[in-house]
């Protein structure tokens, strides 16, 4: 821990890593406030920019737009009644009908500042968990690590829009992809079809872009809306630092909104839109004022924003201690920082604990940077939300091509990345998630050398995943959860009413 | 039959192709360059293989499951797992003119439109052909103000310029027959 601490003073101090970690929270925040790109496509496009910068300073500008990504949506929502992202579709239960009443910026400081202390405690949960589990996953060998790294796929894969078997669908083709290039353990080439390009596999970025950012814009286009101009009934305005005070005052929720987030921004799979809405039917429940809920009042605002921004830090633990992303954005910051040459895991904290420490200080800094910037620019960034589509698409298109290209200075990237689009667009016109095809890129270096080391070292045979109890365990859980999924949607829909009614109801009844 | 129950079913059908595709490579191709020998683990087929009989499995239980199910007619998309799709669009729920909309023909052909721009970057170069590319772009994307339109084209494409070629030294296409040396 210590190494982690100091280590990482000395890496992160400096005008790089803190300058990139400001700049980052800065587009992110407008990223988030635009509706229709959000910090996942902010942290893709952005990424080979970052890749040849120091590992801290790169890293520290995607986590600056994770940060500020996933609060920038915030303003929208308040605004406009259309979250910027889905992460903020909670916040407008209370946002948005505070800005009706007149309190916009009240509603949008709120916001800034739940946000940015909730994170900030999710990043103490970050710094304290993360070198925990590493240091238990430090024992894990072959076996468990092959266990683990299925449990994410899965876990994404079940909680994917469309159906469980097509993310499942996806997840494979993700792998398949990844095995694409010269296989480690023999040194053949797989699938490359005489392509030198191909050799050192598909590359993660064009794969990213064209998957995600490519498509996309294709959605957007197709559906219309290119000369729309939002319209905004508001003053541009400044939110103020009082509600720092007002968010503090509100401690209990803060603090349990926050640990809502954290602990299911740690569980792979589950994600900030989950989190927001849970924190805030514990909020309603647990408020002396419950039927004030969904009126204007603070304490919606703090509980979703808290949550959903603390999610973030959450995500992070399982990504950096165990190397498995608990969600998309978690899975492109993983391969980011294996792009710039650091495999995430328990030998990053043991080899590199400068590099864990100048991440944990990144994420903690992003959060301050958050709440300084967006609030003193909030002007700016409502003034972005005029801007049209057809002004937009383009510009995202050319960063695109050129972001790719950048990468290895290759055109092959640049066609890699339009058949991905091709691909990602087909995908999502027939319900195919796109986020377990990048996860199972991401993770099939991890996976595959993990299950084919487990039978080298149990001689071909599979017992090896039911003789390690942690590795059996683990499978287990897996099984158990893709029987869940069996269960039909209409009878788990039922169920969680059913829970959700419980503590509204068991809330009021204590009032 | 309904048409999401149909598509499943194409759908179903072509990963099952792609995946007996996959199979056929790991059986002849992997075979001649003997990437084959070995036991399991040190079988560089054997991977690709299990994943292509998963793909197998899985399609034929998507393709039984659309059949036996019901299936609701509401569209979904495959989202990034946060999609942002559904947020946009929604204010007001307006009917959207002929000036906020491409014609179909316009998005088949935009496709071809990017294929052509990556061929002539290779040829001309970036600086030459990205100006021209963006102005096309924003006119079927139907920015029509044409002073307005060439300016964020030229001002566009001289920012990444900055960005990538002078600050990061990202040498990007010359082109074979470059018409400005830069």
């Amino acid at each position: 821990m210590h190494d982690i601490v100091i280590g990482g003073l000395e890496t992160f101090i400096g005008l790089q890593p803190i300058l990139f970690t400001g700049i980052g929270v800065f587009l992110g925040i407008v990223i988030g406030v635009l509706p229709g790109i959000g910090p996942l496509l902010g942290v893709i496009l952005l990424t080979p920019v970052v890749i040849p910068f120091p590992p801290v300073a790169g890293m520290g500008l995607l986590i600056g737009i994770f940060v500020g990504g996933s609060c920038g949506g915030a303003i929208s929502a308040v605004l406009l009644r259309i979250p910027g992202t889905p992460i903020a579709a909670a916040t407008l239960l209370d946002g948005y009908p505070m800005a009706q009443k007149g309190k916009a910026p009240e509603a949008v400081g709120l916001s800034i500042s739940a946000s940015a202390l909730g994170g900030f405690i999710g990043g103490i949960f970050l710094v304290l968990g993360a070198p925990q589990l590493a240091r238990v996953a430090l024992k894990f060998g072959p076996p468990e690590y092959f266990a683990l790294t299925v449990t994410g796929l899965i876990a994404i894969a079940v909680v994917s829009r469309g159906s469980t078997i097509k993310g499942l669908i996806s997840a494979c083709f993700g792998l398949l992809i990844a095995s694409v290039g010269t296989d480690p353990f023999t040194g053949y080439d797989r699938f490359t079809f005489g392509f030198g390009d191909l050799m050192g596999g598909v590359r993660l970025v064009a794969l990213l872009v064209g998957v995600f950012a490519i498509s996309e814009m294709f959605i957007q286009i197709e559906r219309g809306g290119l000369n729309v101009k939002p319209e905004i009934d508001i003053k541009i305005f400044r939110p103020s630092f009082s509600t720092v005070p007002t968010v503090i005052k509100n401690f209990g929720n803060l603090v349990r909104s926050s640990f809502i987030g954290t602990f299911i921004g740690a569980l792979p799979g589950t994600g900030a839109v989950t989190a927001s809405f849970i924190s805030y039917a514990m909020a309603k429940s647990s408020s002396k004022e419950s039927e004030k809920f969904g009126t204007g009042i603070p304490e919606g605002v703090i509980a979703t924003e808290a949550a959903n921004n603390a999610c973030a830090g959450g995500a992070l633990i399982p990504t950096l201690a165990l190397a498995i992303p608990g969600e998309p954005i978690s899975a492109v910051l993983m391969g980011s920082l294996m792009l710039i040459g650091f495999l995430p895991g328990p030998l990053l904290f043991r080899d590199h604990p400068e590099i864990v420490g100048g991440l944990f200080y990144a994420y903690i800094s992003a959060n301050i940077f958050l709440l300084l910037m967006g609030i003193f620019f909030t002007p700016l960034f409502v003034s972005i939300l005029k801007i049209r589509k057809n002004r937009m698409i383009p510009m995202i298109l050319l960063l695109s091509i050129v972001g790719t290209y950048s990468v290895q200075a290759s055109l092959f990237d640049i066609w890699t990345m339009w058949f991905f689009g091709m691909v990602g667009y087909a995908m999502r016109k027939r319900g195919f998630p796109l986020a377990p095809l990048v996860i199972g890129k991401v993770l099939g270096p991890i996976l595959e050398p993990a299950f084919r080391r487990s039978l080298i070292l149990s001689g071909g045979s599979f017992s090896i995943f039911v003789q390690r109890p942690i590795a059996f365990t683990i499978l287990i859980f897996n099984v158990i959860l893709l029987t869940w999924t069996s269960i039909p949607p209409e009878k788990i829909k039922i169920m969680k009413n059913k829970i959700v009614n419980f503590i509204s109801k068991r809330g009021s009844d204590n009032h | 039959m309904s048409k999401e129950k149909r598509w499943n079913l194409i759908c179903a059908a072509f990963c099952v192709v792609l995946a007996i595709f996959i199979l056929y490579l790991t059986l002849t191709t992997f075979v001649k360059e003997k990437a084959t020998v070995g036991g399991p683990f040190a079988n560089t087929a054997f991977y690709p293989r299990l994943l292509a009989g998963a793909i197998i499995f899985l399609s034929l239980l998507l393709a039984g499951t659309s059949l036996m199910k019901k299936i609701k007619g509401k569209k979904t998309y495959g989202g990034m797992g946060d999609s942002t799709i559904d947020s946009f669009n929604e204010a007001g729920k307006k009917e959207l003119s002929e000036q906020d909309t491409i014609s179909r023909g316009m998005l088949l052909a935009l496709p071809f439109i990017l294929v052509t721009y990556t061929i002539l970057l290779n040829i001309f170069g970036y600086i030459v052909v990205t100006p021209v590319f963006m102005i096309l772009l924003f006119w079927i994307l139907k920015f029509r103000n044409w002073a307005m339109n060439i300016l964020l084209s030229i001002i566009a494409t001289f920012t990444l310029y900055l960005i990538f070629a002078l600050f990061l030294n990202v040498i990007l296409p010359r082109g074979r027959f470059p018409l400005v040396r830069w």
